[in-house]
């Protein structure tokens, strides 16, 4: 042991202990801190990615600009509401938690005015999107999923008039399910990433008002080049892709190519 | 019971499998609500697992036939 330095112990107590003090408040405890290992463990406990203070910023009132979250608790039903301002919202689950589940239906975003929503799934693929997990956004937006999800079987994405393009890449499980863009009638950019084709699993994930839609202006999917032909013959996608108006294009050669709908470049 | 209805696209004839009893409609191991294809492809379908039960648009279909919400 190196004794090469006189020291106040004194101004030492006071100086650890306003140290332990601090760590204390933000863990919301009084209990006593052993020196070092108590520290450092309750350091280590503190949420990584924003925490507390962020959570309350995008929880309790309206932040502004880019905002990137990662949720150090389940998002409630309601719990990003009303949310005008943020130029984007990225939530990124790299904590494990996900959106909260109620009734089937999830009504996590809602309300909001967001022009890119952006979610990040996890290695476990725990997220999962509800019915209506974005729901009742009526100016215009892109929703960009990426990571491991689990997409719950039906209404996703209902019910937003502003919701434009969908860049989801796919993994497995669950692919377009019933209703999940009923009324949502901006909506004519779908981008499906992913070596696997998605299947769909109802034509009514398109209905009433979509471009997709029988009769509608068009939409547009982009895929893989190597899986045009598979989606060409799908159940159901042969059906949408039948309907005057409606094209598939190879994601290569397009803007998608190089950057997701959001705008972020692809890795 | 599995039930078959025909249907055109532009000139295309296409068939819509479902089931009458709410359940999911399943060909190579993938569920689908209603399963739409080609005539020509000759696809079959056997009944799976029960479909959940659309909640918010059940009680979206209440509130059109109480004349709350025009349809």
């Amino acid at each position: 042991m190196a004794v090469d330095k006189l020291v106040d112990s004194s101004q030492l107590d006071t100086d650890l202990t306003s140290v332990a003090n601090a760590i204390r408040t933000k863990g919301g405890t009084s209990a006593q801190l052993a020196f070092p290992s108590g520290f450092v463990s309750a350091v280590e406990a503190i949420p990584t990615g924003g925490g507390a203070t962020l959570k309350q910023e995008l929880l309790g009132y309206t932040p502004t600009g880019d905002v990137y979250y990662v949720p150090d608790a389940d998002i409630p039903r309601y719990g990003i509401m009303w949310k005008k301002g943020m130029t984007s919202l990225t939530l990124d689950f790299a904590n494990g938690y996900s959106f909260a589940q109620s009734n089937s239906n999830g009504e996590n975003i809602c309300n909001c005015s967001i022009p890119k929503i952006t979610i990040i799934g996890n290695n476990s693929g725990s997220v999962v999107l509800w019915g209506y997990c974005i729901t009742a956004c009526s100016s215009p937006f892109v929703v960009v999923c990426k990571g491991k999800l689990y997409k719950y079987s039906q209404s996703v994405f209902r019910a937003n008039t502003g919701l434009t393009t969908l860049d989801y890449t796919y993994t497995s499980g669950n692919g377009i399910t019933k209703y999940d863009f009923y009324g949502d009638s901006s909506f004519g950019t779908l981008i499906i990433r992913g070596s696997t084709m998605m299947p769909l699993a109802d034509t009514s994930a398109f209905s009433n008002a979509t471009k997709f839609r029988s009769g509608g202006a068009g939409g547009t999917l982009y895929v893989p080049q190597s899986l045009i032909a598979s989606y060409e013959a799908a159940t159901n996608w042969s059906t949408i892709l039948g309907y005057t108006n409606n094209q598939i294009l190879p994601i290569e050669g397009s803007i998608y190519e190089t950057q997701y709908a959001d705008g972020t470049p692809i890795a | 019971m599995i039930i078959t209805e025909n249907f055109k696209v532009g000139e295309r004839d296409f068939i819509r499998t479902t089931s009458d009893a709410g359940r999911y409609v399943v060909r190579d191991g993938v569920e689908y609500s209603e399963a739409c294809d080609p005539a020509e492809f000759g696809r079959t379908y056997i009944e799976g697992e029960l479909m959940p039960v659309d909640e918010a648009g059940a009680a979206e279909i209440l509130d059109i036939l109480l004349g709350g919400e025009d349809a």
